[in-house]
């Protein structure tokens, strides 16, 4: 689903400094969000259209079903009502 | 946290219905074995618990059936929020930027925080399916953005020293080890062993969890 947020710059700013950019990429590419900068230090704060779009990216589009998915192992971890569930089988312990 | 059951005492109990002779208080170092009433409920009888915090609560549109599957919120909550609100200036001037919250039952402590810590994102997770349902509503009812996930404790989270804020309101009350998984709302207190056997859990990791001022 795309929700609106409100676009608040600094907040934006002070989270994508606690992000796995590369793991945010790669989520954002999978939901079709296209031209974000490749790099935290490519990000230029006083571009208000890039921003946006990252803002859109990360604030906006949330996945209400579907999985995330270990990058390491394939293991699916599903996601329901926009709740991912990541307990292990108990033969996964 | 101690490693004993909370004394709750009249300065924290804002019961104006009893007085101070019903207060059921704990010493510290007392074992609550010979204390039926509290084992099996896991919560010290008392009525109509206030909450001291001024700062308004949040709503909590659950009912009665909720409340067989996820813990309602009681002393140990009220006393929790009622901490957080103290700590509101020393979390806001240190740019509190994530906050994790373990074992979130209805969620309304991270609601709470949320509507009065500005400009932080917060994360919340349980192992209970009803709780993270609960919660939900719950955020919602109170406006605010929280992200849920299924988790047993940290187990789901990635060590890399990003947590500003973990909160956990463990189960704490000392069970036989077969009551820790007898429910869902048993999860809310069956502590195990010492009632520590949660709690220790997330220790040796917290290090790594933590970020630099992290609390």
């Amino acid at each position: 689903q795309e929700l609106e947020k409100e676009f608040n710059l600094d907040f934006l700013v002070n989270i994508i400094d606690r992000l796995d950019w590369a793991g945010f990429l790669e989520a954002a590419a999978i939901l079709n969000q296209q031209g974000l900068p490749s790099s935290k230090e490519e990000i230029d704060k006083a571009n208000e259209e890039g921003m946006r779009k990252l803002h859109h990216a990360l604030m906006e589009v949330d996945v209400v079903t579907g999985a995330l998915v270990c990058t390491e192992t394939g293991r699916r971890f599903p996601i329901a009502g926009g709740i991912p569930n990541m307990l292990l089988n108990q033969d996964e312990l | 946290l101690t490693n004993n059951i909370l004394c709750y005492d009249s300065d924290i109990h804002q019961c104006t219905a009893c007085p101070p002779s019903q207060f059921k208080h704990r010493e510290p170092n007392k074992a609550m074995d010979s204390d039926s009433d509290a084992h099996s409920t896991g919560k010290i009888e008392t009525c109509q618990p206030q909450p001291r915090h001024n700062l308004p609560s949040p709503v909590i549109p659950l009912t009665g059936d909720d409340w067989e599957h996820v813990y309602e919120p009681a002393e140990d909550t009220f006393l929790f929020m009622d901490a957080l609100q103290e700590e509101l200036p020393f979390l806001m001037e240190r740019e509190t930027r994530t906050v994790l919250e373990l074992g979130c039952g209805s969620g309304c402590v991270t609601a709470f925080l949320a509507q009065h810590l500005r400009g932080a994102t917060f994360f919340a997770s349980d192992i209970n399916p009803h709780a993270l349902q609960a919660a939900r509503r719950v955020f919602d009812a109170n406006k605010v953005e929280v992200e849920l996930f299924q988790a047993d404790l940290l187990s789901a989270w990635r060590p890399r020293g990003n947590i500003d804020v973990l909160l956990f309101n463990p189960p704490y009350v000392p069970t036989p080890k077969e009551e820790m998984t007898s429910s869902w709302i048993a999860r809310s207190w069956a502590g195990g062993d010492r009632g520590r056997e949660v709690v220790d859990r997330i220790f040796p990791s917290l290090q790594e969890h933590l970020s630099a001022g992290g609390c």
